[in-house]
C-alpha cells in the first residue's frame, strides 16, 4: 500500500541546513492503522506532509498504491492527493466561508464528480460522521468536535486509499477527542488504512501498529 | 471547472465585500478616466468619410513669405492664393478638384412677407458634391459650364428648402440672395458630416453653395481667415491678384498609386511660378488624405496630447494599484488554498481560480467604468454647451463601449498574472505545517 | 529608536508590495505636479484681468441687407446709429469698432519699427476706433493724446486712405521699444502696411482670443468702417446694460429697416463663451486629480490592510511580548513611509522629466518649486493617513487571538 525506502528531507535556508527526515523507511499494508509516534519537533509533520505529497523530498523512493510517486509533476501530485489521500488536520482546516457541504464538497470538486453524484456522496460521508443535519451551518456555527468530524467527512468523501491524520485529537479536550478517535477507529474496523501521527502513547496504543519518530529517524516499537 | 471556480470567486468577493468594491472602483476610475479622453480623442481624430481616404486630398502650396526662409513644413500656409487656386483648376491633372471658400448671404424671401434672414455659404466648383459624397434629394449639381461663366445658380441645403419652400422640389425655382436671383438647380438630403473635413469645422455643412466664380464676381462676404504676408494692392482685382491665402483646395484622384505623379505636378507648377518672381522659397508643397489632414491640423492642439497622456498615465496607477491589491488579497488567502491544495487542487488550477476572480471585478470595474465614461462626457458636454460639436465629441458610440468593457476585463487579467503566479506558488505543506 | 535597521531588513524580504506601492506613489507625483501646474495656468488664462468694464458692456453687429448701397450711404447709416445709440440716456459711451475683447473675431496686423531690415514684425492686434473709443472701452491714456475727431477717416472694402496716426498698448511699446519710457514712445514712427506716427500709448485691454503671450499687444487706427456689417461695443451706466439691450435692438432697424441684427452679445458671455474650453479643461484636470488620490488611498488602505491581515500572528507575537499599541502603529507607520518617501522622492524625478517632455513637444508650462512641494507634502500627508487607518484596525486584535490563528 504505502512503501518509502530511504526517504530523506532537509530544510535549506541560506545559512542554515537542517536535516528533517533521514534514511526513512516505512511499509504499511492495506487495511492497517499505523501511528507514528514522536514529540515536536522529532520530524512528524514533515514525514507527513511528505508522505501526503505536499511536499517533496530529497532521495529515496516513494511507491504509493503500487505507484512510485517520487517522479511526479505537481498536477499529477495534485490527482494523487486528490484521489488516493483524505487529510484531517489538528486544527480541522475547514474553509470558514464555505459551509459544512461545500467544504466536504471540495475534493469531489476536483474529481469532477457530475453534481448529483456529488450531493449524494456528500450526504453520505456527512451521515457517516452523525452530522448530516449541520449541512447549512458555516464551520463557525459548530464545536471543535463536530468541525474535526465535518474534516473526517471531507476526507472520507472521495473514498480515498490512504487516511492522513495529524494530530487529529491535538485541539479538542478528551471527552470530545475520545468521541473523534473513536469515529477512527470505527473507519479502521470498516476497512480504511491509516496513518496518524500524534505525541500520545494512549492514542497510538489503540492503533495495530506505532512507531517511533525521533530526529527525524523511525524505529519500530 | 469554471462554474467552481466562478463559485469561489463569488465567495472571496464577498468575503471582503468593500475591498472587492474598492477594486472594482479603482479600475472604473481609471478606465472613465482614461475612456471620457479617448473618446474625445477618437472623435476629433474620426474621418467621416473612410471610403473617400485614398482618392481626397487636401493640397497645400508654399506661397509663404521670401523674407522667413524655413523648410518646417508647418511654415507653408494651409490655404492658397487666388492666383494658384484659379490656376490649378484649369489643369487637368487631378480627376476631380475644388477650389473653395465660406461665404455669407441675406436670402429675402419672395414668399409672403418675411423678414430677410442670413445664411452660411460655400463657394465650390461643381465636382464639390461628388467629392464629399454629398446627398442630393432632389436635382443635382451644376454644369461646368457654370463655374466657367460665373453663373447665378445654387444648390441649397435640406432645411433651408424646407424653411423656404416647405420641403416641396425647388428645382428650377429662384431665390433672392444679396438682391440677385440664383436659380435652384439642386437641393441636398440631411447632410452628416462632422467635422466639415474640407474646413475641419464642427459647425453642420453650409446652408446654401454656389459657384466659386460667381462669389467672387459679386463679391461675397467672405467667412474664414485670411492670412497675407505683404499688403494686399488696393481694390479687388488687387486683393485677387495678392499673395493673401484664403481658399481651400481639394483634389481627387482616381487611386492613391497617382499620388506622387500629382505632388510632381504641383511642384512643377511652384518652379514655373519662381520664374515670375513668386515661390521663392525651397519647394515645400504638400498634399495630404483626410486622416493626414486631420492628424496635421490637430498636430498644433497640444492640449489633447497633454490629456491623452495624464490619462494613460492615471490608467498606469489604476493598473499598478490593481496589481498591488490583488497581490496583497491573494496572499493573505494562503492558508485557505493550502487546504484546496492538499485536498487535490493543482497550481494551474488555483492560478486560474484567481484569474477568474480578477476576471470577474475587472468585469464590474469595466462595466462601472463605462458608466463613470458616459458620466464624464455628460459632464464635459454641460460643460462644452453651446459649442459646435459638443455632442459630436461626446458620442459613445458601440465600439467604443465595447472596448470600455474589455478593457476592464484584459486590464484586470493583465495585472492578475503576476499576484495569481505568486498567489499560487506557496508550497502548501509548509502553510499547513504546525497549525 | 524607530527601529529602521530591521524594518529594512523585513521590506528586503518583502519587497513586491514595498516596490508596487512606490511606483505607485511616484507615477502618481508625476501625474499631480503635473497636472498641478495645467490647472493652474488654465485659471491664469481664464482669469486675465480685460481692462475694461466688463458687466455694463455688451456688443451688436448690424448687417445691412441691402447689397448696393454706397459707401457715402453706409457711412450715413453708421454715423446715425452712433449717434443714437450715444444719445441714449442710460449710455455711457459707444464706438464701433472690431477685434472686440472675448468675442473671437478680430484682425492681427504685423508692427515692425524698420521694415527694411529682416527681424520679423510683432503680430499685434489691429482695432478701429474713432475718438470715443477710449473712453468707451474705459482704457486709459498713458501718454501722449486721443485721436481728434477730424482725425478719423472711413475705412472701405479692399482698404481706403491709409491711417497716419496710432496708439499703442503699452505692451505693444514696451515690446517695440524696449529701451525707452512710454512717453518718448510717442512720436516714433512705425510701420504696419505703411508708416504711422505714434500719438500715444493706451492702457491694457484684452484681445478678442484665448492666447497667452501677447495677448495684450495692440494697435489701434482711426477708422470707422463703412461695411455692411457693423459692430458697435457700448457702455453703459451700472445696472442699465439688459435694459438698453432691449432698446436698441427695438430702435436701430428704424433708423435703417432693410437689416438684420445678427448678435447680441453682453461681455460676460462673450467671456464665458470663449473660456469655455478652458473651463472644461480645468474641470476635467480637477476631477482627474481627485479621482486619482481617491484612488491611491484606496489602493494604499487596501494594500495594507492585507499585508496587516498576513502579519496579525507577528503583531500579536510582539504585543505579547510587550509592545504597547503605539510602539506597533509607529513601526507600521515608519515602515510606510520609509516606501512612500522613496516613491516621492521618485515621483519627483519622473515628475521632472515628464515636465521636460511635455514643455519640450508640446509646449506645457514648467513646474514651479513652491506649488509643487506643497502638492508633494500634501499627498505625503494623504498616503500617511491611508495608512493610519488599517493600521489601527491591525491593533485592535487581542494578542493572544492573533497568535493562535495565523
Amino acid at each position: 500500500m504505502l512503501e518509502m525506502r530511504n526517504v530523506s528531507k532537509r530544510y535549506r535556508t541560506s545559512t542554515v541546513e537542517t536535516r528533517a527526515l533521514a534514511e526513512l523507511n516505512l511499509s504499511v499494508e492495506e487495511g492497517e492503522f499505523v501511528a507514528i509516534v514522536g514529540p515536536s519537533g522529532s520530524g512528524k509533520t514533515t514525514f507527513l506532509n511528505v508522505a501526503g505529497l505536499l511536499e517533496s523530498f530529497d532521495g529515496g523512493s516513494y511507491d504509493l498504491d503500487g505507484e512510485d510517486v517520487s517522479q511526479l509533476n505537481d498536477k499529477q501530485r495534485s490527482q494523487v492527493r486528490n484521489q488516493k489521500i483524505g487529510f484531517i488536520f489538528q486544527n480541522f482546516n475547514l474553509i470558514p466561508d464555505l459551509n459544512i457541504f461545500d467544504n466536504v464538497d471540495i475534493p469531489l470538486r476536483y474529481q469532477r464528480v457530475p453534481s448529483w453524484k456529488r450531493s449524494e456522496l456528500v450526504e453520505s460521508a456527512l451521515d457517516t460522521v452523525g452530522l448530516k443535519g449541520r449541512m447549512k451551518h458555516l464551520p463557525g456555527q459548530l464545536s471543535g468536535g463536530q468541525q474535526q468530524r465535518v474534516a473526517i467527512a471531507r476526507a472520507l468523501v472521495g473514498s480515498p486509499r490512504l487516511l492522513l491524520a495529524d494530530e487529529p485529537t491535538g485541539n479538542l479536550d478528551s471527552n470530545t477527542a475520545n468521541g473523534v478517535f473513536d469515529l477512527l477507529l470505527e473507519l479502521h474496523n470498516a476497512g480504511s488504512t491509516i496513518l496518524m501521527v500524534t505525541h500520545e502513547e494512549s492514542m497510538a496504543s489503540h492503533a495495530s501498529r506505532s512507531v517511533q519518530i525521533r530526529d527525524g529517524i523511525l524505529r519500530a516499537n | 471547472m469554471l462554474g467552481y471556480d466562478s463559485f469561489l470567486a463569488s465567495k472571496a468577493i464577498r468575503q471582503h465585500p468593500i475591498l472587492s468594491f474598492l477594486m472594482a472602483l479603482a479600475i472604473a476610475l481609471g478606465i472613465g478616466t482614461f475612456m471620457t479622453i479617448m473618446t474625445i480623442s477618437y472623435s476629433i481624430g474620426k474621418n467621416p468619410l473612410p471610403q473617400k481616404n485614398d482618392f481626397l486630398y487636401r493640397v497645400q502650396l508654399d506661397a509663404g513669405n521670401p523674407d522667413r526662409q524655413s523648410n518646417d513644413p508647418r511654415s507653408r500656409p494651409d490655404q492658397l492664393t487666388y492666383t494658384d487656386a484659379t490656376a490649378l483648376m484649369r489643369s487637368t491633372a487631378a480627376w476631380r478638384q475644388t477650389a473653395m471658400f465660406g461665404v455669407q448671404g441675406v436670402v429675402r424671401p419672395v414668399r409672403e412677407a418675411l423678414h430677410p434672414f442670413e445664411v452660411s455659404g460655400r463657394a465650390v466648383y461643381s465636382d464639390f458634391f461628388e467629392m464629399f459624397d454629398a446627398p442630393f434629394k432632389y436635382g443635382g449639381t451644376w454644369s461646368t459650364s457654370s463655374d466657367e461663366n460665373g453663373e447665378q445658380v445654387v444648390v441649397l441645403s435640406s432645411s433651408t428648402n424646407d424653411r423656404l419652400f416647405g420641403d416641396q422640389n425647388s428645382v428650377g425655382e429662384h431665390i433672392s440672395l444679396n438682391d440677385e436671383l440664383y436659380r435652384i438647380v439642386g437641393v441636398l438630403d440631411k447632410w452628416d458630416l462632422v467635422p466639415r473635413i474640407y474646413d475641419l469645422s464642427f459647425s453642420p455643412p453650409e446652408e446654401t453653395f454656389l459657384p466659386f466664380s460667381t462669389a467672387v464676381e459679386l463679391e461675397f462676404r467672405r467667412v474664414g481667415s485670411t492670412n497675407c504676408w505683404q499688403p494686399s494692392p488696393p481694390g479687388r482685382d488687387g486683393f485677387l491678384a495678392s499673395e493673401c491665402v484664403w481658399i481651400q483646395f481639394w483634389a481627387e484622384l482616381e487611386d492613391s498609386s497617382k499620388r506622387d505623379t500629382y505632388l510632381s505636378f504641383l511642384d512643377s507648377y511652384a518652379m514655373e511660378q519662381k520664374q515670375f518672381g513668386r515661390f521663392q522659397r525651397p519647394l515645400n508643397n504638400a498634399i495630404h488624405t483626410i486622416d493626414e489632414w486631420i492628424d496635421y491640423s490637430r498636430e498644433e492642439d497640444g492640449g489633447l496630447t497633454i490629456f491623452a497622456i495624464i490619462a494613460l498615465l492615471f490608467f498606469i496607477v489604476c493598473l499598478i494599484n490593481t496589481v498591488g491589491l490583488l497581490l496583497a488579497k491573494f496572499l493573505s488567502r494562503t492558508r485557505e488554498l493550502a487546504i484546496h491544495r492538499a485536498l487535490g487542487a493543482s497550481r494551474r488550477a488555483l492560478f486560474w481560480r484567481f484569474l477568474v476572480e480578477a476576471g470577474c471585478i475587472g468585469f464590474a470595474g469595466g462595466l462601472l467604468g463605462l458608466a463613470f465614461t458616459w458620466l464624464g462626457l455628460v459632464g464635459i458636454r454641460v460643460l462644452l454647451r453651446g459649442q459646435d460639436g459638443a455632442l459630436h465629441l461626446t458620442q459613445l458610440d458601440p465600439l467604443l463601449t465595447a472596448v470600455t468593457i474589455l478593457l476592464g476585463i484584459v486590464a484586470s487579467i493583465l495585472t492578475a498574472l503576476y499576484p495569481a503566479w505568486r498567489g499560487s506558488r506557496d508550497t502548501p505543506g509548509v502553510l499547513l505545517k504546525g497549525l | 529608536m524607530f527601529e529602521i535597521g530591521p524594518i529594512l531588513r523585513s521590506l528586503s524580504r518583502r519587497t513586491t508590495i514595498a516596490v508596487l506601492i512606490a511606483t505607485q506613489g511616484a507615477v502618481v507625483i508625476a501625474i499631480l505636479l503635473n497636472l498641478y501646474v495645467g490647472i493652474s495656468w488654465q485659471f491664469e488664462i481664464v482669469n486675465q484681468p480685460s481692462g475694461i468694464d466688463d458687466e455694463n458692456m455688451f456688443y451688436i453687429n448690424v448687417l445691412i441687407a441691402e447689397q448696393n448701397l454706397s459707401v457715402e450711404e453706409i457711412s450715413s447709416v453708421v454715423d446715425t446709429d452712433l449717434d443714437h445709440i450715444r444719445k441714449h440716456p442710460e449710455v455711457v459711451n459707444a464706438v464701433q469698432t472690431i477685434s472686440v475683447p472675448y468675442s473671437a473675431s478680430g484682425w492681427n496686423y504685423s508692427v515692425e519699427i524698420d521694415p527694411s531690415d529682416d527681424i520679423s514684425g510683432t503680430p499685434s492686434l489691429y482695432r478701429m476706433i474713432d475718438e470715443h473709443g477710449l473712453d468707451t472701452m474705459g482704457i486709459q491714456l498713458l501718454a501722449g493724446r486721443n485721436f481728434l475727431p477730424e482725425e478719423v477717416t472711413w475705412y472701405v472694402p479692399y482698404g481706403g486712405t491709409a491711417p497716419q496716426l496710432v496708439l499703442l498698448s503699452e505692451q505693444l511699446a514696451e515690446h517695440l521699444f524696449p529701451d525707452i519710457p512710454v512717453n518718448e514712445v510717442v512720436g516714433k514712427q512705425v510701420h504696419m502696411t505703411n508708416s504711422l506716427t505714434v500719438i500715444g500709448v493706451v492702457s491694457t485691454c484684452h484681445g478678442p482670443w484665448q492666447n497667452r503671450s501677447g495677448i495684450n499687444r495692440a494697435s489701434y487706427v482711426p477708422y470707422k468702417q463703412a461695411l455692411e456689417s457693423s459692430t458697435y461695443l457700448v457702455r453703459t451706466s451700472p445696472g442699465s446694460r439688459d435694459k438698453v439691450i432691449r432698446e436698441l435692438e427695438q430702435s436701430l432697424p428704424n433708423i435703417y429697416s432693410d437689416r438684420l441684427v445678427r448678435e447680441v452679445v453682453t461681455i460676460e458671455e462673450a467671456l464665458k463663451r470663449l473660456y469655455t474650453s478652458a473651463i472644461a479643461s480645468i474641470w476635467l484636470l480637477g476631477v482627474t486629480s481627485a479621482a486619482l488620490i481617491f484612488v491611491v488611498v484606496c489602493g494604499l488602505t487596501g494594500m495594507v490592510t492585507f499585508a496587516i491581515r498576513r502579519r496579525l500572528a507577528h503583531i500579536g507575537i510582539r504585543r505579547a511580548l510587550g509592545a504597547t499599541k503605539f510602539d506597533i502603529m509607529r513601526n507600521l507607520l515608519v515602515e510606510y513611509a520609509l516606501v512612500i518617501g522613496m516613491g516621492l522622492v521618485l515621483g519627483v524625478i519622473l515628475a521632472v522629466l515628464l515636465n521636460m517632455f511635455l514643455v519640450a513637444n508640446l509646449d506645457y508650462e514648467k513646474l514651479s518649486f513652491v506649488p509643487s512641494v506643497v502638492v508633494v507634502a500634501v499627498t505625503a500627508a494623504i498616503s500617511l493617513l491611508a495608512v493610519v487607518l488599517p493600521a489601527s484596525q491591525a491593533n485592535s486584535v487581542d494578542p493572544a487571538q492573533a497568535t493562535r490563528t495565523t
